[in-house]
């Protein structure tokens, strides 16, 4: 069977479940081969892996380099499969995976094998929700180890199509919840949320470093930033001393001073990444949250009202910078929107939208059209605003 | 660069999809083949070629699909029951008019049973929630005559704690605002009749700047155009009654740019490739456009407005008029 190849990257994250179809090539493996190979990447799947790619092409090029344990890259960690052999194993996988008994009737053999084509099939179809529910099973059966399933995640979510599937990140705080949960039937909890988790510091810096990895490899990750938004949340909390477990006073330090580099760790995302309108969406809502916070400490309230306040001057700066990014205009907006701000910057950035638009030149950047286009539509956004009975 | 509709490519695209089973790409997105099989049967009837498809063979693949331990549709046969294959499922029997084949009770008891104590839905056992879930079970229940037996309050209560300060909704609590997270909770509260918790003004606007120089539409600021965000952002406008926000000829261009007029179907944006998603989803932007030639769409349930009208469920949304040439 000879197939055209062709690889599509799609950008929007509703459709690309369905757009990101990729077509094999000649026949790379036969039915035995292609069994054996399962298992070898399976058995490396259960490694701890810092990476995995998936390479174009039929891995020939590659053969020099191939892994004793099969044939696909390994090295230091970091796991590279031939896009070509994947398929056909997963074309496999899939096939016996749906063969296998319902998982209360699984002997260990059974159940250990269950293991490997879920994991297989996961890591050429994340989205495969069967196969996740299935390792959800065997997880509440105690079969995997929800620890070392945390980590399988992670290295799932170094692939780019996985970095924003949302069920692999709701997974991953059911998962948590499991694993750091007050009580033994955490993991049955309905809501989706972390907040009545107590995570610890370490847990929860691993969690924003996942996030921040899978945002570089997907830009605008939509559920990336959505986790980031839940873990935030436990930190705000756990300022508060009201988690279980973090009411000592040194712990609270400890995560007032997190949640400070937290804020300075969003500012700099977005002076790094100026079309990121997730990223000003994200920080704006941390700042809220901590004006509606009370805090225990004076000092620490004070630090952080502190930061929040500052968005405002931050706002203005960037627009000034950056007005054919349309995400620093909208920051803008919702700084004025969402922040109980003093309203000291409001005549200036009125007066820098007016002067874009009379003279585009004055924005000193490539795209003045962008600019004026952004300015204009600020002010028509303004006027509308300030024309409301409750503007503050 | 096209200026009119290729109808009879896309009908053979379409009538095309399911021939290859033996296709890899079959095989990696059956997790999605139950909703694939309403995008296609939807474009048809947009394209008054409903018939395209054998009906028998559609209604027996739907019913491969029912899941009875759950008492729900999966996506693909062997795959577990989810809200969503189960609306796309209900969707397609409903245009088909084969719902007498369903056991209606069984699947208001599942869909029921996902709704959790905030208000949200989850889309099946393994719990992740999403209001693109309260849509589905919304929508889903209406079509199947039994809204009355949902908390409606409870629902609502949830879909009001999403909404932004910019007038849009998120996934959930605390979550960006994105075109289709709006048309889903916009559409769930046309269904319940509790569009007074949107801000008109404030969603238009949002709406309504989603519109690039280009004439596409994108789904949050900054981002690519991309013609599903046809139907996405035109439905909620014209559910709020502010579908001439939008420069409906540039936006015309840009969806008919992005079809292959050799061998059918559209694409997210011009020069990429097609498929079924963007297909129907180009087609039902410009239905709701005036586009000539094409049947009318509900943009609340995005069905035949016939089949919506013919059960009661029609609401006060507003189309463009259909135009008789291009």
């Amino acid at each position: 069977m000879i197939l055209n190849t062709t690889h599509r990257r799609v950008s929007c994250y509703t459709c690309t479940n369905y757009s990101n179809l990729v077509y094999a090539g000649t026949k790379t493996l036969c039915m035995a081969q292609s069994s054996n190979v399962l298992y070898q990447l399976a058995d490396v799947l259960t490694l701890p892996l810092n990476s995995i790619e998936v390479l174009p092409g039929d891995g020939k090029e590659w053969q020099p380099y191939f892994s004793s344990q099969g044939p696909f890259l390994l090295q230091d960690g970091n796991l590279g499969v031939p896009q070509k052999v994947l398929y056909q194993v997963y074309l496999v996988a899939v096939r016996q995976m749906t063969l296998l008994k319902p998982i209360s009737r699984l002997d260990q053999t059974e159940a250990s094998n269950f293991v490997r084509l879920t994991s297989v099939v996961l890591l050429a179809n994340s989205a495969h929700q069967t196969a996740l529910s299935h390792r959800k099973s065997l997880i509440q059966a105690s079969v995997l180890n929800p620890e070392r399933e945390l980590e399988f995640v992670g290295a799932l979510l170094t692939i780019r199509e996985a970095s924003k599937q949302s069920l692999l990140w709701y997974y991953r705080r059911w998962l948590l919840r499991c694993i750091h949960g007050d009580n033994p039937s955490s993991h049955n909890q309905s809501e989706d949320d972390l907040f009545r988790t107590p995570l610890s510091l370490g847990v929860i810096r691993k969690e924003l470093t996942t996030v921040a990895r899978a945002c570089e490899i997907y830009p605008r990750n939509y559920y990336a930033w959505l986790h980031r938004h839940h873990c935030a949340t436990v930190l705000v909390s756990s300022c508060r001393g009201i988690v279980e477990g973090h009411s000592k006073s040194r712990q609270v330090d400890a995560f007032v001073d997190a949640l400070l580099e937290e804020f300075h760790w969003a500012r700099q995302w977005l002076e790094n990444h100026v079309a990121d309108y997730s990223a000003a969406d994200y920080l704006v809502k941390l700042a809220t949250r901590v004006h509606t916070t009370i805090f225990d400490c004076r000092s620490s309230s004070t630090a952080l009202s502190r930061e929040a306040d500052s968005l405002e001057a931050h706002a203005l700066s960037l627009v000034q910078s950056y007005p054919d990014h349309e995400t620093m205009w909208m920051y803008m907006r919702l700084v004025i929107c969402s922040i109980n701000s003093r309203s000291l910057y409001r005549n200036d950035i009125r007066s820098f939208a007016e002067s874009i638009i009379s003279s585009p030149s004055q924005a000193t950047v490539n795209d003045e059209r962008s600019a004026a286009w952004n300015a204009q539509r600020f002010l028509d956004w303004m006027d509308r605003e300030t024309s409301r009975p409750l503007f503050p | 660069m096209s200026s009119q509709l290729h109808v009879d490519k896309h009908v053979s695209y379409i009538k095309s999809l399911g021939e290859n089973k033996d296709d890899l790409t079959y095989h990696l997105t059956a997790h999605l083949r139950m909703n694939a099989i309403y995008w296609g049967l939807n474009a048809l009837c947009i394209m008054n070629h409903k018939d395209a498809l054998d009906r028998e063979e559609i209604i027996e693949f739907v019913m491969s699909c029912w899941d009875d331990e759950a008492g729900g549709f999966g996506a693909h046969p062997d795959h577990d029951a989810h809200v969503h294959s189960t609306l796309s499922a209900i969707q397609i029997l409903v245009i088909h008019d084969a719902l007498d084949r369903v056991d209606i009770p069984r699947v208001v008891k599942f869909i029921l049973s996902l709704q959790q104590p905030s208000g949200v839905f989850r889309g099946d056992s393994f719990g992740e929630v999403d209001t693109r879930f309260s849509y589905c079970a919304v929508s889903a229940l209406s079509l199947l005559g039994h809204l009355h037996e949902l908390n409606a309050d409870l629902t609502v209560q949830y879909i009001r704690c999403c909404k932004n300060y910019d007038g849009g909704f998120g996934q959930c609590i605390g979550a960006e605002s994105h075109a289709s997270q709006v048309f889903v909770c916009v559409a769930a509260l046309a269904i319940l009749d509790r569009l007074e918790e949107i801000d008109y003004e404030t969603l238009g606007w949002w709406l309504a700047e989603r519109q690039l120089p280009n004439g596409g539409l994108n789904g949050r600021p900054e981002k690519l155009e991309d013609v599903c965000y046809s139907f996405w952002v035109l439905s909620a406008l014209s559910i709020l009654n502010k579908l001439t926000w939008i420069d409906s000829d540039k936006l015309t261009s840009f969806v008919l740019s992005a079809q292959d007029p050799e061998n059918g179907g559209i694409a997210d944006r011009p020069g990429d490739m097609v498929d079924v998603f963007h297909t129907v989803f180009g087609l039902a932007g410009l239905s709701l456009l005036g586009y000539p030639g094409l049947d009318d769409l509900d943009p609340v349930y995005c069905m035949p407005a016939s089949v919506i009208e013919a059960r009661g469920l029609r609401k006060g949304w507003q189309a463009l008029p259909r135009r008789a040439v291009v």
